[in-house]
């Protein structure tokens, strides 16, 4: 019981530390750590009266909602068709549907400005065809469509992972009735996911809210300033970076957090009744689509052409030749020194390593935490859970930059943390942080499905907690931790803005040498760097297929 | 024999030490301080590909001391530095950025180290801001065109010119151009304020900007890209050094307006309370010293800043008699920092091009 307690607060602190730090500097008029620093609210007034952070926060609501209605309900329908039904081709295809998760949103943005940008190759094979090309990615729309697509895996995984845990014999006795497939699905299958439907339009609403890397590739083009932008706009808006501007903001996007988590925790009081896994083995059929298997399927593969292949097409182009654009010979242009370069710059390959040995053994680790937390978390309702809920969700609305600076301050100014600060541990605290909503979720999910009657029973045989725990619960969910820990890793090796102020000779990263060179170097390589990123999670994801992870527990 | 080898080994010592006297010489003591720190860690600008001859010449150099870089741009760079000294932990030893205002201003808030370099001695007046900002090397502020929408005789030939034509409604320029969005880059507002100082139509300039409906981007390589794609026609006001990654792209070509040439740099400073301050020391020598300097004239759109120093003059702007020599590292250059002027600027610019921009159709 104290273990438990003391776990979730144990967490609750490491995430309060950071957002501490940008409370305190959001109050004071000056960097914290200058001796001019004084208290006042006045960079939250000035932020609440500046017209322009309302027409940005309105931007952001539009770009994020429209986020989720197209993520939650297309993922939900993947998930489905994935999970329950007998869909042509559905262990063929699903590892692509996770390739939109594995780009940063700078390199994604990136990639589709190559291939379907105004100038993008297959623009002109769109323009050569029809005489024009029928579409423009430098509008609103396109933006929260590319955004939306790029989340809807998230949502897909969630929703697999927790139709897979269901038993089929609810589904059955529907279509034994007599339901048709859509009323199985809308009526039976969905709702009994709804506490993962409900979480996954939050998290996707924050994925939308700080979404930053991919409007300053496609949005800004069109001066789309969302919050993330102004945010960056405000805080070098004197030159010398204005820390309580930028935390005053950031404060303002982590209160919205707040009323929706309330709303979350509303929706989910009774966990009890999304319980299928109970006592009894259930068999699971899938059903069967009929003449609807080839629709699905096509819409499946077309997602993932606009979503997966479009993008990493013109990544791929962009990494082998020196140039491109209409008129432009690309045999001639063709150069490999790009993608060599990743291969022999020793800095390079120690980030390789290092991305490596976070992603595997960082997401390892973090996975431990998350399930310990997951597990102290399960089925209680006492004020620690209620806190962890609201903040573990926090981070996730601070753009990847601020927090990664907050993660310096931590690290510079708590002084028993110093040492840390030049090691991958800091880099991995961080990465732990920021993916915790997610994490946990993931573990939860397949806790969720486990009744609390086969814990029970054993208690009542006389087994202590900490045996129930070893011998009946974790054995029920080590094939949903597995693969918890395969999707955690794909997510630590794409991460890149939180890792920037952290990056020191020796704890560089791929995710954070991709941001600096976006900003600071050559695209080519750039380029070149993001698909041997996109490669090596490939490998670990191949890999770990092969070794009998399943990719939705 | 192997006597005669002897003298001619003698020989060469004496000789290179004869040349290098007339050049910048850390102090003895100096280098064997940093010889026994070993080691000199750097925060810099500059992506890996970019630094990579100087280290590995500077590592021939002076083999015992190793070189630790970490690449981040400069706003993130001057948080470091400056969050990290006030902690009192561990930063780097040298930082190397292309913002003269921000190491401008981290000298100003104290943190870096005053040092009396020998190669102070060797250069124009106007490098060293109190002896702890260098100018390692100046780059024109130049402008891109795609070579495939534009010929060379179509360019404007001054600022005059490029307004009108950016004004004409019927302008093929129309969407057409990018250039720094000044909130997001501090180099770009730099050039762009003392664009409004030298320029005396600099004002509808501004509108005519809007009138175009300019595309404003945060990164110099990110307008490249859509200047080389044909997505961009024209980019505005980019430091020359983006020309050493468009090496062998056709589709880019360069060009100056007549009436003037701005000049930016790159900047390096030895931070207060550096770990390894002698091997910072010799490091920031080194790279003002023939060798160093003869390796930025070697890098296409950069120049040396040391007189008399051999380079590419990739530009041609010397060659044409146009002076290459950086802006003068003084409190007129932090202008660009002041809490009035710069808010000012930015609304006067904003409001300028939205005017423009408000009398065009797309």
């Amino acid at each position: 019981m104290i273990a438990r307690q003391t776990t979730i607060w144990a967490a609750i602190l490491v995430v309060i530390l950071p957002l501490g730090m940008i409370l305190y500097q959001s109050v004071l008029s000056a960097p914290f750590f200058s001796p001019e620093a004084e208290l006042t609210l006045g960079a939250f007034s000035f932020v609440l009266t500046d017209p322009e952070f309302w027409a940005a926060l309105r931007r952001s609501l539009v770009v994020a909602v429209g986020m989720v209605a197209i993520a939650v309900p297309l993922g939900a329908i993947f998930g489905f068709l994935f999970a329950r039904t007998d869909m042509p081709g559905r262990h063929m295809l699903e590892p692509f549907m996770l390739i939109p998760m594995l780009l940063p949103s700078v390199v994604l943005g990136f990639g589709y400005t190559v291939s379907v940008g105004p100038a993008g190759f297959m623009s002109k094979w769109a323009e050569g065809m029809l005489g024009f090309t029928p579409w423009n990615i430098y509008t609103t729309t396109a933006l929260i469509l590319i955004a939306g697509f790029a989340v809807t895996p998230y949502v897909y995984l969630y929703v697999a992972t927790a139709l897979r845990g269901l038993g089929a014999d609810i589904e059955e006795s529907a279509r034994v009735s007599g339901a048709g497939l859509m009323r199985i699905a809308r009526d039976v299958s969905l709702p009994m996911i709804k506490p993962t439907l409900i979480y996954c339009a939050v998290f996707i609403f924050f994925l939308g809210i700080e979404l930053f890397g991919l409007v300053l590739m496609i949005g800004s083009t069109s001066g789309y300033d969302v919050l993330t932008v102004y945010l960056f706009k405000l805080t070098n808006r004197m030159g010398v970076p204005s820390y309580h501007m930028m935390a005053a903001v950031v404060l303002l996007m982590v209160a919205m957090t707040l009323p929706l988590v309330y709303w979350q925790r509303r929706m989910l009081q009774s966990s009890d009744l999304y319980v299928a896994m109970r006592g009894k083995a259930a068999r699971n059929k899938p059903l069967p689509l009929g003449q609807w298997r080839w629709v699905a399927c096509a819409a499946v593969v077309a997602w993932i052409f606009v979503a997966a292949f479009v993008p990493l097409s013109g990544i791929l182009l962009r990494s082998v030749v020196t140039h491109w654009g209409p008129g432009v010979d690309l045999v001639q242009a063709f150069d490999l020194s790009s993608l060599r370069q990743t291969f022999t710059e020793p800095a390079v390959r120690r980030a390789i390593t290092n991305s490596v040995l976070i992603g595997v053994v960082g997401g390892l680790g973090a996975v431990v935490v998350y399930a310990a937390l997951a597990i102290a978390a399960h089925r209680h309702s006492d004020p620690a859970v209620a806190a962890l809920d609201y903040v573990m969700l926090m981070p996730r609305a601070i753009p990847g930059l601020v927090i990664g600076l907050a993660f310096l301050w931590v690290f510079l100014f708590i002084p028993f943390l110093k040492p840390l600060r030049p090691t991958l541990i800091s880099v991995w605290i961080a990465f732990m942080v920021v993916y915790m909503a997610y994490g946990i979720r993931l573990v939860s999910g397949t806790l969720m499905q486990v009744s609390p009657e086969l814990a029970e029973a054993a208690r009542t045989c006389g087994s202590s907690a900490g045996r129930t725990l070893t011998d009946i619960t974790l054995p029920l969910i080590r094939n949903g931790l597995l693969t918890s820990w395969l999707l955690i890793f794909l997510m630590f090796e794409r991460e890149y803005a939180t890792g920037v102020y952290l990056l020191t000779r020796g704890t560089e990263t791929i995710g954070a040498m991709i941001v600096s060179l976006a900003e600071s170097g050559d695209v080519g390589l750039l380029a070149a760097l993001s698909l041997v990123n996109v490669a090596l999670v490939g490998i670990g994801l191949g890999l770990a297929l092969r070794l009998g992870v399943k990719i939705n527990g | 024999m192997k006597r005669s080898i002897r003298i001619l080994a003698a020989a060469t010592v004496a000789l290179s030490a004869g040349t290098s006297a007339v050049w910048a010489q850390t102090a003895e003591d100096v280098v064997a301080k940093a010889k026994d720190e070993g080691v000199v860690v750097i925060y810099g600008t500059n992506s890996i590909p970019q630094v990579k001859a100087h280290f590995e010449a500077f590592k021939k150099a002076y083999p015992k001391i190793e070189i630790e870089y970490t690449e981040i741009s400069s706003s993130p760079l001057y948080t470091r530095v400056s969050s990290e000294i006030a902690a009192g932990g561990q930063t780097a030893d040298v930082a190397i950025s292309a913002s003269s205002e921000l190491m401008m201003k981290t000298a100003k808030d104290g943190n870096a180290l005053a040092y009396d370099s020998p190669a102070l001695a060797k250069v124009p007046a106007y490098n060293g801001y109190q002896k702890m900002v260098f100018e390692l090397e100046t780059e024109p502020m130049c402008n891109l065109f795609n070579t495939k929408a534009l010929k060379e005789s179509d360019l404007p030939k001054t600022r005059a010119d490029f307004t009108r034509m950016l004004s004409d409604p019927a302008s093929p320029l129309k969407g057409k151009v990018t250039m720094y969005d000044i909130e997001l880059s501090g180099v770009g507002f730099s050039a762009l304020f003392r664009d409004s100082k030298r320029d005396p139509e600099f004002w509808s300039f501004a509108e005519a900007i809007g009138k175009a409906r300019t595309t404003f981007l945060s990164g110099g390589y990110a307008m490249a890209e859509k200047v080389g794609s044909g997505e961009m026609s024209i980019a505005y006001n980019i430091p020359c050094q983006v020309l050493s990654a468009l090496q062998g792209n056709s589709n880019i070509g360069f060009f100056f307006f007549k009436d003037y040439v701005l000049m930016t740099g790159q900047y390096a400073l030895i931070t207060k309370n550096a770990a390894h301050p002698n091997a910072a020391k010799v490091f920031v020598d080194w790279l003002m010293s023939r060798e160093g300097q003869q390796l930025y004239g070697q890098m296409p759109g950069v120049y040396p800043v040391m007189p008399g120093v051999k380079n590419l003059d990739t530009t041609g702007l010397q060659a044409k008699g146009v002076s290459t020599e950086g802006p003068v590292l003084d409190e007129g250059l932090l202008q660009v920092l002041d809490p009035v002027i710069r808010p000012g600027f930015i609304k006067q610019w904003k409001d300028a091009v939205a005017k423009g921009r408000a009398e065009s159709r797309p």
